[in-house]
């Protein structure tokens, strides 16, 4: 007969198996606490002020800075901005990952762990390092290309790829695109490989076709993951700073400005001329941008308990 | 025997972490360290020189230099300043301003040491002065160099000779207008069947300063950035110069006389392109000689002018500098204050400033040692003849010492911004966005005015009106 637990004991055997949950969830927490909560709640005392970033706070403004940013045209551009970026990011960068991983889940395809290393490469590069890179190689591929173009009479003055207005958003959206694509391969790529086996072999002898595999086996087996995976993609997306920082600064005239380089613009100060660091109002549009992020984080939350519900996972 | 290990690796992290935590020293028994910051890249061989020949001087002490590049020095030193984590010596940043480094007690004043006295006599006459490096008769810096307009414009005479512009006598032709480096452009361009451009600069490191200061060679009474010291506004809708530039440069783009990637490229690029050919006139500084000896060693094929006059064809104002000026700083919170001090003394020496501008570094505070033999370079000696360029100007800092505590705030689409969008076409109409400018621009300065007065400052716009400035002369700045 198996010896039953007293209550209490059962308690105490929970809460120490609970204790080394906490333990390692502990340094996340605190590290998320530090350099992510209190710099947003931090940040709502400095939009009351002007402040250079130098000593303490001292000119109080009220709501000015708040206003400042509901009322300038500049950053409702940069959301603009910023809304495009994810929209166009996301789903091709997942079409994209979607198709690769499902390329790269074939086990009789050779050098597997190669193209799989070669995807993922892209992602352990700093954003910045790539957006300076990609600087100097659009640079001198414009340089190079605008002759010949010039010549045909296809383009009169020569290309300047991130310096045209038209074509420096895209032209980040396309690095992003490559940049980050690595990621959700991989995720992609860990899904599919969960599906269990035993439901293509099931759909096989019902004489499904490839296709029909793909859109009434593998796509539904792998929903759950692809809600985070969006999710994931769309959050990345809002916070892009450090390809467009290198690569345009939010130019020209601020046509590829997102929210993030928007706030860095006021944040630090202009190495120009008198004016300087103000940090109330790169606040203001922090917060601004804090809510719509958390917004879009409560709808992740949202979507992923509903695909809960569905699978009946409790 | 699970929790044992548990246990175990729990104890082992632990004393992982403090290990990780602990601060790592990197000297040997007896040695003092001292951290030193600075932003010089160019210039770093010979930095790395002196610390070299510091350190044989002096075996005790070791000098551990961290350069950090581009205009955020300033935000990364406030960042170490507030974190507690203050290099030992540093070269003074461009910003908070010299009184708002010293209200906050960022430097060490530099009296109380011993042989301070001695120190001061070595200088030239009105090197330390009242508001700008001396705050409430105490010293916290000193300049090293002499000023001169940092930005010139510099030509490549092979493209030049290349494209025929030689004067009977075989000289390179100079451009000292703006037309004429457009001239020289279409020449260049024409002559090179459209291969090499005319001009080129750095848009992503400086954009705007050689644009101001044409103007103010042209005449504009402004201080460095729009502000009118005559009269205390923003006017750059007022003065025709602006609009030539804006212009000249918009059909220089048009015709693809400009480096087509200019506006985004960075200094060290702009550098390396125009000793490699790409283009023929390049807005930049005199530390390119030594940028060239490290990268295009070989490159010898260049001059340099200063920049060009905007729609005169004799020089109507000059490059305006304050007086005093600041180089390197001490922290208050070094632990080696001795030995840090004499590091700084080091810096400053005449011998440390001879080898500086032997070097190919720039023209010395010392007058006596900017002469043809040590500046070793026909380029160095016209960059450095062009001191006469300079004078000094207006200071509200000087006058009034609260016009620190005024935050002037960023605006937004700037002066950059405006010259941008109408060199791409996202500006049409140059006249109402430069009226708009000065509209947000002055509304903004008096908005801070009166920020900083409701926080205590005493302060007025009229700090910033000089209308007895005569801009000829040096300003003799005094406190109100």
């Amino acid at each position: 007969m198996a010896r039953k637990d007293p209550p209490d004991t059962l308690h105490a055997s929970h809460l120490r198996d609970s204790v080394w949950g906490y333990l390692f969830l502990a340094p996340m927490f605190i590290l998320t606490l530090t350099f992510v909560i209190y710099p947003i709640f931090g940040s709502v005392r400095i939009a009351f002020y002007n402040w250079d970033g130098i000593g303490n706070p001292t000119q109080y403004v009220g709501w000015r800075h708040f206003m400042g940013v509901a009322k300038d045209p500049w950053f409702w551009g940069a959301l603009k901005h910023t809304v495009i970026y994810a929209a166009v990011l996301v789903p091709v960068q997942l079409f994209l990952a979607l198709i690769l991983a499902l390329l790269l889940n074939n086990s009789r395809l050779k050098g597997v762990n190669f193209f799989r290393a070669l995807y993922f490469m892209p992602v352990v590069t700093s954003g910045a390092v790539v957006g300076v890179v990609i600087n100097l190689l659009f640079g001198n591929f414009a340089s190079g290309l605008s002759a010949p173009l010039i010549k045909l009479g296809l383009i009169s003055t020569p290309l300047d790829l991130l310096g045209s207005p038209s074509l420096a958003l895209g032209c980040i959206i396309a690095v992003g695109i490559w940049h980050t694509l690595g990621y959700n391969l991989i995720y992609f790529l860990a899904s599919l490989q969960a599906v269990p086996e035993e439901l293509y072999e099931a759909a096989e002898v019902d004489g499904a076709s490839k296709v029909q595999r793909l859109v009434h086996v593998t796509l539904p087996s792998i929903r759950p993951m692809m809600v985070i995976i969006v999710f994931m993609a769309i959050l990345g997306s809002l916070g892009q700073f450090d390809l467009v920082k290198t690569m345009t600064d939010g130019g020209p005239y601020y046509a590829s400005d997102l929210v993030s380089t928007y706030i860095y613009s006021y944040a630090f100060a202009s190495s120009h001329g008198m004016s300087q660091s103000n940090y109330g109002l790169a606040s203001a549009a922090s917060l601004f941008m804090s809510l719509m992020v958390f917004g879009f984080t409560m709808l992740q939350l949202l979507a992923i308990k509903v695909s809960r519900k569905e699978r009946g996972v409790s | 025997m699970a929790i044992h290990f548990k246990k175990t690796l729990l104890v082992l992290l632990a004393a992982a972490s403090l290990a990780g935590c602990k601060k790592q020293d990197a000297s040997v028994a007896g040695e003092v360290v001292l951290n030193h910051h600075d932003m010089l890249i160019t210039q770093g061989p010979q930095v790395d020189e002196e610390i070299r020949l510091f350190q044989i001087a002096n075996p005790g002490i070791k000098i551990k230099k961290t350069t950090i590049a581009g205009e955020r020095y300033p935000d990364l030193f406030a960042l170490a300043q507030k974190s507690g984590e203050s290099p030992d010596t540093f070269v003074v940043p461009g910003r908070p301003t010299f009184p708002e480094l010293v209200a906050n007690g960022w430097l060490l004043p530099l009296n109380g040491f011993e042989d301070y006295k001695d120190f001061e006599k070595q200088f030239p006459p009105n090197c330390f002065v009242e508001g700008v490096n001396v705050i409430k008769g105490k010293t916290y810096s000193v300049a090293q160099n002499v000023n001169i307009p940092f930005l010139q414009l510099w030509i490549n005479t092979k493209v030049f000779r290349d494209a025929g512009l030689v004067t009977a006598s075989g000289a390179i032709k100079e451009p000292k207008t703006l037309d004429e480096v457009l001239a020289f452009s279409r020449q260049i361009k024409k002559s090179s069947n459209g291969t090499i451009f005319g001009l080129g600069y750095s848009g992503k490191h400086d954009p705007l300063s050689w644009f101001f200061w044409m103007n103010q060679f042209s005449g504009f009474p402004q201080e460095a950035f729009g502000l009118n010291y005559k009269t205390g506004k923003y006017e750059f809708a007022k003065h025709e110069s602006v609009k030539i530039i804006a212009n000249t440069l918009l059909t220089m783009r048009k015709e693809g006389l400009v480096l087509p990637q200019a506006a985004s490229v960075d200094d060290e690029t702009a550098r390396v392109l125009f000793a490699q050919g790409k283009y023929g006139m390049l807005v930049n500084g005199s530390w390119v000689i030594n940028g060239w000896k490290q990268t295009n060693p070989e490159f010898k094929d260049y001059t340099v002018v200063p920049l060009p006059l905007v729609g005169v064809d004799k020089i109507k104002g000059y490059f305006y500098y304050g007086p005093g000026g600041a180089s390197v700083g001490i922290s208050p919170l070094s632990k080696h204050p001795k030995e840090a001090w004499l590091w700084f003394k080091w810096q400053q020496s005449k011998e440390a400033s001879l080898r500086w501008v032997k070097s190919g570094n720039g023209p010395s505070i010392y007058k006596e040692f900017n002469t043809p033999e040590n500046l070793n370079s026909d380029a160095m000696a016209r960059v450095v003849a062009m001191v006469k360029l300079g004078r000094i100007g207006p200071q509200p800092g000087i006058r009034n010492p609260d016009t620190a505590l005024v935050k002037i705030p960023n605006v937004k689409p700037d002066e950059a911004g405006i010259l941008e969008g109408y060199l791409t076409g996202q500006i049409t109409d140059l006249q109402a966005a430069l009226v708009d400018l000065d509209a947000r621009k002055q509304a903004a300065f008096e908005q801070a005015v009166e920020d900083a007065k409701k926080a205590g400052a005493k302060v007025s716009t009229a700090d910033w009106v000089f209308s007895d400035w005569d801009m000829s002369k040096d300003y003799v700045n005094k406190r109100r």
